[in-house]
């Protein structure tokens, strides 16, 4: 597709450890267009902050970065640095969990986000300060020009975060990855800045791509969701359909153990089992061995994810199966 | 029923220096006149954002620390001075369960004998020590931990599988009460669907009643007979969890629900989304505690503090309000 603002296309990350190499993403296949919300599902270790480090090229020496992400048609694996320095934070900004390790505890505020005007648009002095005012005015900090000169510590956390996202829109960024944003704070807190991020977006057609644990979070946020279990996408489907209609056992098994605030009390259908580890992935579909509709064939081959639907692709043997016979259903009726 | 648990106005008040260690010093009211009572073999559910008291609580409850003022009573009797030997035999009765079970495990010890470690505290004259790793090896088997991880060490185990060991050494003295603080916050979702369950099965096998800590609402309804929801040191709504979640009668209890995303909507919500930082315990505001961020308040929630009363469905309420103690200014949607 041209008209995507990023691209991955088959994205590996191999990690050195210096005995071995293990492969921690097997080769990601994600498009993200302008001003879209793109949710990246999965628990820990499956892969979701894995890709976006691994995009921007912040993984450090020891990880091997293989496949290709294109920002407007422009390569940026192996791309050099200089270049990258011109995509990260200024056209795809990224934040994360923790604002207070995120911000430095030694600067007031204004100072690190007139350094990120200083560096990604010129600004400085009176200008880069005016601009910095308007961006805490815009995130929701009351009072912001007296703001800038208190550190981080004198501000809430989900203050914090709102400064954070100052700091990402200073460069006036195409796509915002946010690393579960929320994750560290209190519900109403993160419903306040949800709204924020959604406003964003939708004044800046800033693209976002929202990587959390929460369900919940993702399917009220975004416009598509991808689920990730052990390094591999193995479900992508516009939010609300992937939510009513989850096709790959393992999304299935994740709205089931979900517990619910509304509707009678269940009891969980918990998963069994645990994620495996990066370097003892089952042969075949690496989710098999905790699936329950398993079948010998599963241990056979990775799985590839197969369009169901427009739009709606699942990586499992056993729901093609199941699709194909209530597609031919009609016919014997 | 009688209660087996019974906390009467307890409160917990903390001198802290204002403004660097020079400072004057100004009492933190944490816990501010909690009462509740916890019957044999139910589940109490505390829930409330950071700050709100709930852990105070539970430590109150358990002597960890003494209460400024009030009284807790544990099987129809005060609560022993903290450190007595009646104290530590009362305490074989009530045990504790904290968020990160990796940092309530000794990682230099096998599982097993952690488990067992209790009985040899507790009961070390009176049991033979084939017979107490016996009970530890059938306590494992009870909450699910496979025999061959029994001779483990912590870090070799999963999230899930440590918290389970953490139940298996709670649960060895056989205790009538168990307070749970963030049991399952940190596990990932189809791990914590397994613990969850894991809490009704023990309940219903060990008649162990539960004060569950948790700000995850879905997570306290899937476990809890009753809820109370904490603000500021008080608490604010206490009741059925289908009460509380279906139709909450504390503006805070409603914007709390509301705030909370979720994947499958029943019914249609207003999404409330409160403005203003979470309070500082520091700066109580006169009156309703929650008045400043309450988006129905009225001249007499800014005097006069509401007192935590029966409404007609029985459950309690602090709110003006929702008694028709004051009259709203609009009506609330």
């Amino acid at each position: 597709m041209n008209g995507a603002l990023v691209s991955l296309r088959g994205l590996t990350v191999d990690f050195d450890t210096g005995r071995r190499v293990v492969r921690a993403l097997h080769g990601i296949d994600l498009e993200v267009g302008r001003g879209e919300a793109v949710g990246l599902v999965g628990e820990s270790g499956s892969g979701k902050s894995v890709t976006w480090l691994a995009a921007l090229g912040l993984l450090g020496p020891r990880a091997r970065v293989g496949g290709s992400v294109r920002l407007d048609g422009a390569e940026l694996v192996g791309a050099p640095v200089r270049t990258l320095e011109r995509v990260r934070g200024k056209r795809i900004a990224m934040i994360f969990q923790d604002p207070s390790s995120s911000l430095n505890p030694v600067h007031r505020i204004g100072r690190q986000i007139g350094e990120a005007l200083g560096l990604h648009r010129g600004l400085t002095g009176q200008a880069a300060r005016a601009e910095a005012v308007r961006l805490l005015d815009r995130v929701g900090i009351p009072a912001a020009a007296r703001r800038l000169d208190d550190y981080p510590h004198q501000l809430s956390g989900g203050q914090n975060q709102r400064v954070m996202i100052a700091m990402a829109l200073a460069g006036e960024p195409e796509m915002l990855v946010a690393d579960e944003p929320t994750t560290a704070l209190d519900a109403t807190i993160q419903a306040q800045i949800l709204r924020l991020l959604g406003d964003l977006r939708r004044d800046g057609n800033m693209a976002i791509v929202l990587i959390s644990h929460d369900l919940g979070v993702v399917a009220e946020n975004c416009d598509r969701v991808a689920v990730m279990y052990a390094g591999r996408i193995v479900e992508q489907a516009p939010a609300s359909d992937l939510f009513d209609r989850p096709r790959h056992p393992y999304t299935q098994g994740l709205l089931d153990a979900l517990p619910d605030l509304e509707g009678p009390r269940r009891r969980l259908a918990a998963i069994p089992g645990t994620v495996p580890e990066p370097s003892r992935l089952p042969p075949g579909c690496a989710f098999a061995p905790r699936c329950h509709r398993a079948e010998a064939a599963c241990a056979g081959a990775v799985p590839a994810l197969r369009m169901l639907a427009p739009g709606h692709g699942a990586a499992c043997i056993r729901t093609e199966i199941a699709v194909a016979q209530t597609v031919r259903e009609p016919t014997y009726a | 029923m009688t209660a087996l648990l019974e906390a009467d106005a307890l409160a917990r008040h903390y001198a802290v220096r204002q403004g660097g260690w020079l400072g004057h010093r100004v009492p933190l009211r944490a816990v501010d006149g909690v009462s509740f009572r916890l019957a044999p073999a139910r589940t109490l559910a505390l829930v409330g954002e950071s700050g709100c008291g709930k852990t105070t609580t539970a430590k109150l409850v358990l002597g960890l620390i003494p209460p400024s003022a009030g009284a807790v009573r544990f099987e129809g009797a005060p609560l022993p001075k903290p450190n007595s030997a009646a104290w530590r035999a009362a305490r074989q009765k009530m045990q504790m369960v904290y968020q990160d079970p990796l940092g309530a495990l000794d990682r230099r010890v096998p599982v097993l004998h952690q488990v067992e470690e209790p009985l040899a505290i507790h009961h070390g004259r009176t049991s033979v020590a084939a017979e107490r790793r016996d009970r530890a090896r059938a306590m494992l088997e009870a909450v699910g931990l496979q025999p061959h991880l029994a001779m483990r060490y912590p870090h070799e185990l999963s999230g899930g599988q440590r918290q389970r060991v953490v139940l298996a050494r709670a649960l060895i003295l056989e205790p009538a009460l168990i307070v749970a603080d963030e049991p399952v916050s940190a596990l990932d979702v189809s791990i914590q669907a397994q613990v969850l369950n894991l809490f009704e099965d023990l309940q219903a096998r060990f008649g162990v009643a539960f004060l569950f800590i948790s700000h995850d609402l879905k997570v306290v309804r899937q476990v809890s007979h009753e809820v109370a929801v904490m603000y500021l040191g008080r608490i604010v709504e206490q009741g059925s969890p289908e009460a509380l979640f279906t139709d909450p009668a504390h503006p805070y209890t409603r914007a709390l629900v509301a705030a909370i995303p979720v994947v499958r909507r029943h019914s249609a919500r207003t999404r409330i989304v409160l403005e203003g930082d979470p309070p500082n315990p520091i700066a109580v505001p006169p009156g309703c505690p929650f008045h400043p961020r309450c988006p129905v308040a009225v001249a007499a929630c800014r005097a006069e503090v509401p007192a935590l009363k029966p409404l007609p469905d029985g459950r309690l309420v602090a709110c003006h309000l929702a008694h028709g103690e004051a009259a709203p200014l609009r009506r609330a949607a």
